[in-house]
């Protein structure tokens, strides 16, 4: 039960702490001429799928951007302002306190991905066409799941890696190209799609085409989207093993100010 | 001019945040990357008829301001909030070198990024250099570089007024990035929206940088290159005015660091 609390404070406690106009602006303004130079290129195909693709890529993307770097100042914030003691102190794994603040921060991300959709809209003169209904919504709900299963590993792994600025530069963008957001993954080189078949939101991004196309068979959107739960799974265990080092070298040290 | 080159590296040495290898090689040479890559895929997907070498040398050339924009505007911004800008603005230096001196160590770093960008497209994507006037290609890469560098020191004046760098930033580089013509064509913007690129720099340097790869020599792209000095000259006295309001604001307010926006 008190986990639950805990939970419970850290979603608030982040939600109140980002929702305000300089964080909300900064991911909307980020974003939104992005989308619109995606939505721009996209348009001047003949298929209507690629467009359909972006809605769903760029609300995953407008999560992934957030939840990573957000997440992945977490615990150095809490260090650097001090009530890291607490969190680490309390009975309350800190994989529980990650993981609630990466909710809120997935709910800002669908909020500041909004303003990028209606951008979409108007450039390509579209709105999203769907062929499996069921499939793409699932395809959304497990695809975020997924994105903030990746973006949790960030909290332990920047502070092990001694926290550096501009570090996040590198891993959204990253993320991007790896994750299907825009295209599917099978338009890598054979060699980089190896390598992005490990982000589980390249297999959700699979299943969302499905559910986009008009070819596209519940049954193997079914089996994409299980094989991304796997994953995700894998980076949360992940995670959590992460986050046990961190605490046990605060404890070993008895330094909670210590990278 | 001692004092300038002191002033320069110790500002971009002390204020420069991402100074460490993850972060510089980061930044300065896989983000432009994997934004070229990002675009390029999305078109293939869609299946575009478009000419995939226009936004891979559009972007190329947009990694230059990129880096200008968020590096500078980052120094400015740490001068305030770590303390350096009042012993600055306390100082009798010359204000015109101290404004420039703010920019001169990120100025290579915008040229780094655009070549390892072409170097990139070159090996990976197969862009042709066949055609390419060299000197057309130079000449317009400094050009820009410049330009971008004046305009990044311009708008990085109100990092030292604003709360959020971030903010600021992002703006600078999205307005870049939709009214330059890097990605889109200048004549497919709707409304007025094309006349704003002319005030920007980088649009008329990314058009002298793409005729270079077809062959074009420096004086038929010429009215291009005065016009992105001639933006670059603005953005630099503009700055510098900027710059002189913010420093007799500070001393008639008694307040160095705080942020007024």
């Amino acid at each position: 039960m008190g986990d639950i609390y805990a939970f419970k404070s850290a979603f608030v406690e982040q939600l109140k702490n980002d929702m305000h106009w300089d964080e909300l602006s900064l991911f909307v303004i980020t974003h939104v001429p992005l989308a619109a130079v995606l939505a721009w290129i996209a348009s001047k195909g003949s298929s209507s799928v690629p467009i359909d693709y972006l809605f769903v890529g760029v609300l995953l993307m407008s999560i992934w951007n957030r939840v990573s770097i957000r997440v992945g100042w977490a615990i150095t914030g809490d260090i650097l302002v001090g009530t890291y003691d607490y969190v680490v102190t309390a009975r309350t794994p800190l994989v529980v306190i990650i993981f609630a603040r990466a909710l809120a921060l997935s709910v800002l991300g669908i909020f500041s991905g909004l303003v990028p959709l209606l951008v979409i809209v108007w450039i390509s003169g579209q709105i999203i066409q769907v062929s499996e209904p069921v499939l793409l919504v699932f395809g959304i709900v497990v695809g975020a799941f997924s994105v903030l299963s990746v973006a949790v590993v960030f909290a332990p792994l920047f502070l092990l890696v001694r926290g550096r600025e501009g570090f996040f530069n590198v891993i959204r963008p990253l993320g991007v190209v790896l994750g299907g957001f825009l295209y599917p993954v099978a338009f890598l080189t054979p060699g980089l799609e190896i390598v992005a078949r490990a982000f589980p939101a390249a297999w959700a991004m699979d299943a969302v085409i499905l559910g986009l196309d008009s070819h596209g068979s519940l049954m193997e959107g079914a089996w994409d989207l299980g094989i991304c739960l796997l994953i995700s799974l894998a980076y949360l265990s992940l995670t959590y093993v992460l986050l046990k080092k961190v605490e046990r070298r605060v404890r070993v040290d008895g330094n909670m100010r210590a990278f | 001019m001692t004092n300038f080159f002191i002033q320069s590296y110790l500002t971009y040495r002390a204020l420069f945040f991402w100074l460490n290898w993850p972060s510089y090689i980061g930044n300065v040479f896989l983000v432009p990357v994997l934004y070229i890559t990002m675009l390029l895929l999305t078109g293939r997907f869609a299946n575009s008829p478009l000419d995939s070498e226009f936004y891979v040398l559009g972007m190329a050339a947009y990694s230059t301001p990129f880096i200008l924009i968020w590096g500078i505007t980052q120094c400015n911004y740490y001068e305030r909030v770590t303390g350096t800008l009042a012993h600055v603005l306390g100082s009798s230096g010359n204000r015109w070198l101290i404004f420039w001196s703010k920019g001169t160590m990120h100025f290579p770093n915008g040229l780094f990024t655009v070549t390892s960008s072409l170097l990139f497209a070159w090996a990976f994507i197969g862009l042709d250099f066949t055609n390419l006037n060299w000197v057309t290609l130079v000449v317009s890469v400094l050009l820009f570089a410049l330009s971008c560098t004046a305009f990044s020191l311009c708008i990085g004046i109100f990092a030292i007024v604003m709360r959020s760098w971030l903010t600021l930033s992002a703006t600078a580089s999205g307005l870049l990035i939709l009214f330059t013509g890097v990605v889109i064509p200048l004549e497919d913007l709707p409304f007025f929206l094309h006349y704003v690129g002319n005030v920007l720099p980088l649009t008329n340097g990314v058009a002298a940088f793409r005729a270079a790869f077809d062959g074009a020599g420096p004086m038929s792209v010429g009215d291009h290159l005065i016009w992105e000095l001639g933006v670059g000259i603005a953005y630099g006295v503009l700055g510098y005015l900027f710059f002189l309001f913010v420093e007799a604001d500070a001393r008639r307010r008694g307040a160095y660091d705080t942020s007024i926006l």
